[in-house]
């Protein structure tokens, strides 16, 4: 549990992944809402 | 054009000491040490490059001179460059001075219940830990969060969780569900499924409308229930969760995660979950610097 790990530190580690129609890495659609700066 | 790869966070448990004893509690080791972490370990973690330091344990401010030990630690990390945060129970927040603050970036307390149910899983004091925040927050400080890990005996407390928001307006409340993990104590929490968590987190107004409130989902929960990031992210819009979840479906080792303990071992996300596996962790006295070894984890994992 990421929580457990780094607590909200962990909100400023973007979640990629290949996405199908490109052959890059993009930023995970689904890691909303992360304000918090380190 | 290949780019290095970044560390980006690494997570350190600074003691193997605690003033509370939560039931639901997974850093449980395997022998009890009043030591804090050695300055060798620290040397090597001051040396490496990596961008973010979260202190997470066991508890940072155990005692006063735990408490000096941090901020002189902090003050390092920020004199060359990089950021820190701490977690902590919250119980010896009077301890927390000037300086501190001065070099932390922000802290999470660990609350797991409001005023209401706090003290029945923390038997913490309550009404000193609220003065001892506002305390902080009124001195200036305003980047605190609030966690709770959400668990077979809790579920039904998340408008009491959201109501601590009349102490300070926390940056972030973040709800994790509870894993169940391989360690040295006794758990006498059970996990609840996914959709137990979204129904009891879409039943509170009060989390629904509180913009702070977040749900953080990882891959270890979904290894757990066995369910895809599809699955999970349908199961979010059909409890209207989608805008409040941060869902992280992917190992976060090859994202620059890593654990380092007092004890010197270097763990992947997923080994530090389970204190059992600390022991097959890599000695960061074999390599120069903790890059090193998240290098020898990742090139590990891959073969």
């Amino acid at each position: 549990m990421a929580g457990a790990i780094a607590g909200t530190a962990i909100l400023d580690v973007p979640v990629k992944r290949n996405k199908k129609d490109e052959n890059k890495e993009e930023i995970e659609a689904y890691n909303f809402g992360s304000e918090q700066s380190l | 054009m290949k780019t290095k790869k970044k560390l980006k966070l690494i997570t350190l448990v600074v003691n193997n000491l605690c003033n509370m004893n939560c039931p639901h509690c997974y850093l449980q080791l395997d022998k009890v040490s009043s030591d804090w972490i050695d300055d060798f370990i620290l040397n090597k973690i001051l040396m490496s490059d990596f961008e973010h330091l979260a202190i997470v344990g066991k508890e940072p401010l155990v005692n006063l001179d735990h408490t000096k030990k941090l901020i002189s630690l902090v003050k390092k990390v920020k004199d060359s460059g990089r950021t820190t945060s701490m977690i902590t129970n919250g119980k010896n927040l009077s301890l927390v001075n000037k300086e501190l603050l001065d070099n932390l970036n922000f802290i999470d307390i660990s609350f797991d219940g409001g005023e209401k149910t706090y003290s029945k899983f923390r038997r913490g004091n309550f009404e000193e830990l609220k003065r001892n925040i506002q305390k902080i927050y009124n001195s200036g400080f305003k980047r605190i969060n609030a966690l709770h890990s959400i668990h077979s005996e809790n579920i039904e407390n998340i408008d009491d969780m959201v109501s601590i928001l009349e102490i300070i307006p926390f940056q972030r409340i973040m709800f994790t569900p509870y894993l169940v993990t391989e360690n040295f104590g006794e758990n006498k929490v059970s996990k609840i499924t996914l959709k137990q968590l979204f129904k009891g987190l879409s039943s509170s107004e009060l989390f629904m409308e509180a913009k702070q409130a977040i749900v953080n989902i990882d891959s270890y929960h979904l290894e757990q229930a066995n369910m895809s990031s599809k699955g999970l992210v349908q199961l979010a819009e059909q409890f209207k969760l989608k805008e409040k979840l941060i869902l992280h479906d992917k190992d976060l080792l090859p994202f620059g995660v890593i654990r380092v303990t007092y004890e010197g071992k270097i763990l992947s996300p997923s080994q530090s979950l389970n204190p059992k596996r600390y022991s097959k962790g890599l000695d960061i006295k074999n390599f120069n610097n903790v890059n090193e070894a998240w290098e020898e984890i990742l090139r590990t994992a891959k073969s």
